[in-house]
Order: structure tokens, then C-alpha cells, then sequence
């Protein structure tokens, strides 16, 4: 049996983090187990977890390195994390959360601590930032998506560096680049719609968000210590008010291989 | 509204007629499309005062900027379209156009201001480009070709001197009888660095006019974009159709560029330039029914036809039929070998 593993810490983002964590196992048919590893106490994240009916366990010893340990488990499909500790604690995303980011190679779920999660995920966006290349790796996640049923709203945002050469008739290529974009990339999403902007990434997508208010949002996550790569999604996961779901991205050979989701 | 698509209706029925020598086409419906062309801008064009004319409120081939008062490319190509007219009747009067008529297509082509600076050497685009602000697309894009509008937004593209595609340059390449002599270059070294290149039209024609003034590593450039536009699919639209026109500029110029050949006055107009790179270019044609080749190599030039063709090289007439015309490289001029 397949699972995600939810990481609750003893703070308020143990429930979202457990919720968003139950929601996503619904969407990839997988059963939910939590984890606390941290040392603040096991109060809040053990009555969470028997609260809602999901087995609970307690380990010791480094909390990134514990659970990437547990995340690289076959059975494990997911990892869903706080993205920080408490509500007002708006920003920048946690020390623990971008560790496992650059660590982890499953898909890693990262909860603000003030989302209301959803029984079931009904809006999801996938956020492809510049070229259709990068498109592909989130391809696997938009097949499951569209076969749970979800509505799927893919983002495509050209900065400067990716703007297309040409704009002979606005109004005609919009369409005709929308729909070759869907075929080539979004092929076993026929449901799916794009939203295509140009501007700055991180704006655009969050500037989405607030517009559409999707349930979560899936982006590539570029797993590169150089803190001058990856700038775009280290922005939205600061930013976002919503999950992020993030898909690993290896640094020279694209996106990593299957089983990145599990085939739905 | 672009209007100038009207001057190249008629351009283009003109050049059918050039090419082909259709006579029964030129005296009927290309003579009423040239004919009510003309009437169109006689009726559109405003006399002042001072006796300039001008058409206002127009957008031209440079879709960055609308509308404009006494865009170049349209006037001149109007002006064009007039004169084209005139001709055809003077040459062939038949009571349909009255002398009156015909002599205020003139009157008012003569009157057309085109913003042509005789100091630079440079036409103006219209009326207040030079007020515009100086962006110079080639210093502030991250590349080219690239879609200004979309890089820098449609208003402070509006208000700049950055240009979408040739808008006075392509007056050199489709009426280049109808510009200043030696106005290519100066025209080119302005506006092409000011020329974003966002329309798809655009290279290719660049390409033409660049392999004209000799500047043969930016046509081949030029050239190589237009050629793999939907190869590579440049546009990621490809799929939604192929870009004809693209294809179309393609041949333009390779055949008025490169081949540097046109009729002009009757006769086939071949005036080659050859890319340091290229060992040899060869272009077959019809021209007034013959089939023609041209070949052009380092230092020699060869043309051949099924039939009779009146040719212009060099300012001399020649006479191409099915022995081979050859021509040597001596200095400036072409000398005939046989």
C-alpha cells in the first residue's frame, strides 16, 4: 500500500498539514501515516493525528534528515511538511521545509499554517515557468490530476528571457500557442486550461492564486544549493498563500524519473 | 486603419503584369484595379493650405504605432499607386479616365510630403517619430527578433522609436524606383537597430535589403530566422498553420535581394549579390513567359532562357536566350564572355 507521510511538528500547522496531507492521499489512493520528529513536544500532533483517525508515531534524531530517510521508503509518494509554524509567521518559508525541498526527490506538500484544508481537492494550478521544456515535469502530475477528476489550471508565464519573437495576430497566436501548448505538454489533461502571462514568474503565478483560489499549486522544484537558481520558486513557496505541492527537478538531466507520482 | 494594404493590392496586380506581360489582364482588371486604387487615394489624401498633401490617421506596416499622421511608407506607396495609374492611362487612352483626372493624381502625388531628409538622408516614419523616445531596441532587448510590445508593453512601445517590422525600408525593397537614390543604407543603419523584428515578415525582408547594401552577415541572419521559422517552429504556432507569407518573403529575398532581379521599364533587371559564404546562387524564374535561369558564382555570372528575355546588368541591355549568356567579373562591371 502506497502512503504520504505527514510531518507534524507540535505547532498550529499540524492540523493543515495533516488535512492538506489526507486530501492528497484521497487524490493518489494512498493511505496516510504521521511522523513527529521534532522536540518540542508531541501534545498538539499526537491528538491531531488520533483526532483524525491516522496513525501516529514518534522518532528521534535530526528532523530533515529522519524524514528524508522515511520519504526515500517505495511506499512513500508523497511527504507533506508545514511550511512554517505559525499563521503570523508569514514569510520566508521554514528552515526545515526548504531543507527537505533540496533533499527529497518524492513530491513534497507544503502547508501554510492557516489553510482550511478541503475533504477533496477539487482546483489545482501547475505553474510552468519559461519554456515548454520545463513543461514535462509536471506532466505526470496533470495525468493524475485530470484522472481524480480535478479542475487543472496551467500557468505559463514568459519572462523577458522566454517571450516569443514574434506577434504578427495577438489574437489568433494566443489561441493557436495555447492549443499547441496543451497537445504538446498537457496531452493527458484534455480538461486542463492555461493561463498564459508574461511578466515577472513569481508575480504572475501569485497574482493567479489570488484570482483562481485553488486548493494547491504545483510547481517544479529545482534541487540546486546555489542560491541564484531556482529564484522564481523559491519565491512562491514564500509567498503562496495556498499548499505548494513541489516536483523535483534535477539540476542537469531534467525533471526526475517515474515513479515521481504514481500512475493514477 | 492600414491602408496601405490598398497601394499593395494594386502592387501586387502590377508586379503580376510585370512579370508575365499580361496584356489582357493589364488592360482590364488590372487597369480598373489600378484605376480605382488611385481614385481611393485622390479621395483620401488631404491638400493644405501651403499646398503639401497629407494623409492623416493611418497605421502602417509598423504596427507598434497607430494611428499617425503622413506615414511614410504610406504616402510614398500611395504616391506610387497615382503615378502607376497616370501612366497606364497616358499610355493608353480610352475615354473611362478624363485627362483632368489623371493630371490631379499627379498634382497630388507631387504634393505628397514623405518626411525624406535630404541632410541625412533618412526618411522620417510619420509625422513626430523623431519626438518620440529613443529606445533603441537592438541596445535594450535581450535578443532579437523579439515582441516589443510584449517585452516592454503595448503604451511605452507606442511612445518610443522601436518598430515592429520595415515600415520606411520597405519602400526599398518594393519601390525602390520610387525613393531617394542611395537611401537604402542610411535608412538601414537607423531604423534596423530601432526594429524589434516582432512580426515574422520581418526578417526576410531585412534580409533582402541587407544582402542589397552588401551587410552579408546580418542577412544571412536575417535569412536563416525566416527560413526556419516553422522548421523549428519559432513561433510554437505551427501546428495552427504555416506561415505562408514567411515563405513568401523567403522567395523575395532570395529572388529581389540576393538575385537582385526585378523587371524594371519591361525588362528583367538582375543585379546579383553573393555571400562570401555561398559558392553559388542560381535562381529560375518566368519572365514574360520564358523560363529563365540565373547563375551566379564567384566572378562569373550565367544566364540562359527557353526564349528571348530584354535583360538590364549594369545599366546595359542585353538579350538572354538558350545559349548560355555568360558574364566575367571585370572591376565594378559585369563584361560579357559569350
Amino acid at each position: 500500500m502506497i502512503k504520504v507521510l505527514a510531518a507534524l511538528d507540535n505547532s498550529a500547522a499540524a492540523r493543515p498539514v495533516l488535512g492538506m496531507a489526507m486530501a492528497l492521499g484521497r487524490l493518489l489512493g494512498a493511505e496516510v501515516e504521521a511522523v513527529n520528529v521534532t522536540e518540542d513536544g508531541v501534545g498538539t500532533a499526537e491528538a491531531c493525528a488520533q483526532r483524525m483517525g491516522v496513525p501516529f508515531s514518534i522518532i528521534s534524531g535530526d528532523p530533515a534528515e529522519q524524514l528524508a530517510a522515511l520519504a526515500a521508503d517505495d511506499d512513500v509518494v508523497a511527504l507533506a511538511v508545514g511550511a512554517r509554524s505559525r499563521p503570523i509567521g508569514r514569510r520566508p518559508v521554514g528552515h526545515l521545509a526548504l531543507t527537505l525541498a533540496d533533499m527529497v526527490d518524492k513530491p513534497l506538500l507544503l502547508v501554510p499554517p492557516d489553510t482550511d484544508p478541503p475533504d477533496r481537492l477539487h482546483r489545482v494550478l501547475i505553474a510552468m515557468e519559461g519554456r515548454p521544456e520545463k513543461a514535462r515535469t509536471a506532466r505526470r502530475a496533470m495525468q493524475l490530476a485530470t484522472a481524480a477528476g480535478l479542475e487543472l489550471v496551467v500557468v505559463h508565464v514568459d519572462d523577458e528571457t522566454t517571450i516569443p519573437s514574434f506577434s504578427d495576430q495577438v489574437a489568433h497566436e494566443t489561441l493557436a500557442y495555447a492549443d499547441e501548448f496543451m497537445s504538446r505538454y498537457c496531452s493527458g489533461a484534455p480538461e486542463a486550461r492555461l493561463e498564459l502571462r508574461v511578466g515577472v514568474p513569481a508575480n504572475e503565478v501569485i497574482a493567479i492564486i489570488e484570482s483562481e483560489q485553488p486548493d494547491m499549486i504545483i510547481i517544479g522544484w529545482r534541487q540546486d544549493s546555489d542560491p541564484n537558481r531556482g529564484l522564481t520558486g523559491r519565491e512562491i513557496v514564500n509567498r503562496s498563500p495556498v499548499p505548494v505541492l513541489l516536483v523535483a527537478v534535477t539540476v542537469e538531466s531534467g525533471p526526475v524519473p517515474d515513479p515521481v507520482l504514481p500512475a493514477p | 486603419l492600414e491602408e496601405h494594404i490598398v497601394a499593395e493590392v494594386a502592387w501586387a496586380s502590377c508586379c503580376y503584369v510585370d512579370w508575365t506581360g499580361d496584356d489582357a489582364y493589364a488592360h482590364g482588371p488590372g487597369r480598373q484595379l489600378l484605376v480605382e486604387t488611385a481614385r481611393y487615394w485622390a479621395s483620401r489624401i488631404r491638400v493644405e493650405s501651403d499646398g503639401t498633401a497629407h494623409i492623416y490617421g493611418v497605421i502602417g506596416p509598423d504596427e507598434y504605432h497607430e494611428p499617425v499622421d503622413d506615414n511614410a511608407f504610406t504616402n510614398v506607396i500611395a504616391r506610387w499607386n497615382l503615378r502607376r495609374a497616370a501612366a497606364l492611362i497616358e499610355a493608353a487612352v480610352d475615354g473611362t479616365v478624363s485627362g483632368d483626372e489623371v493630371r490631379h493624381w499627379r498634382d497630388l502625388a507631387g504634393a505628397l510630403v514623405d518626411g525624406y531628409d535630404p541632410d541625412t538622408g533618412i526618411y522620417e516614419e510619420f509625422a513626430g517619430f523623431y519626438d518620440l523616445e529613443p529606445l533603441i531596441i537592438e541596445e535594450v532587448a535581450p535578443r532579437r527578433p523579439i515582441a516589443a510590445d510584449l517585452l516592454l508593453g503595448r503604451q511605452r512601445v507606442q511612445g518610443a522609436q522601436v518598430v515592429k517590422q520595415a515600415d520606411v525600408l520597405m519602400l526599398h525593397h518594393l519601390v525602390p524606383d520610387e525613393v531617394e537614390p542611395d537611401s537604402l543604407e542610411p535608412n538601414l543603419r537607423y531604423y534596423e537597430p530601432r526594429t524589434a523584428h516582432g512580426s515574422s515578415l520581418s526578417p526576410a525582408i531585412h534580409a533582402a535589403l541587407l544582402a542589397r547594401a552588401r551587410d552579408y552577415g546580418p542577412a544571412l541572419d536575417a535569412l536563416r530566422i525566416a527560413s526556419r521559422l516553422d522548421l523549428d517552429d519559432l513561433t510554437g504556432t505551427t501546428a495552427s498553420g504555416l506561415h505562408m507569407a514567411t515563405m513568401g518573403s523567403l522567395w523575395q529575398a532570395l529572388v529581389f535581394g540576393f538575385a537582385g532581379m526585378r523587371p524594371q521599364r519591361g525588362r528583367l533587371l538582375i543585379d546579383p549579390r553573393l555571400p562570401p559564404s555561398w559558392g553559388a546562387l542560381e535562381v529560375r524564374v518566368q519572365f514574360h513567359g520564358a523560363h529563365v535561369r540565373v547563375r551566379k558564382q564567384r566572378g562569373t555570372l550565367l544566364i540562359r532562357a527557353d526564349a528571348p528575355v530584354a535583360l538590364t546588368l549594369d545599366g546595359t541591355l542585353y538579350t538572354a536566350g538558350p545559349a548560355p549568356l555568360e558574364f566575367r567579373r571585370r572591376g565594378a562591371t559585369w563584361e560579357v564572355v559569350t
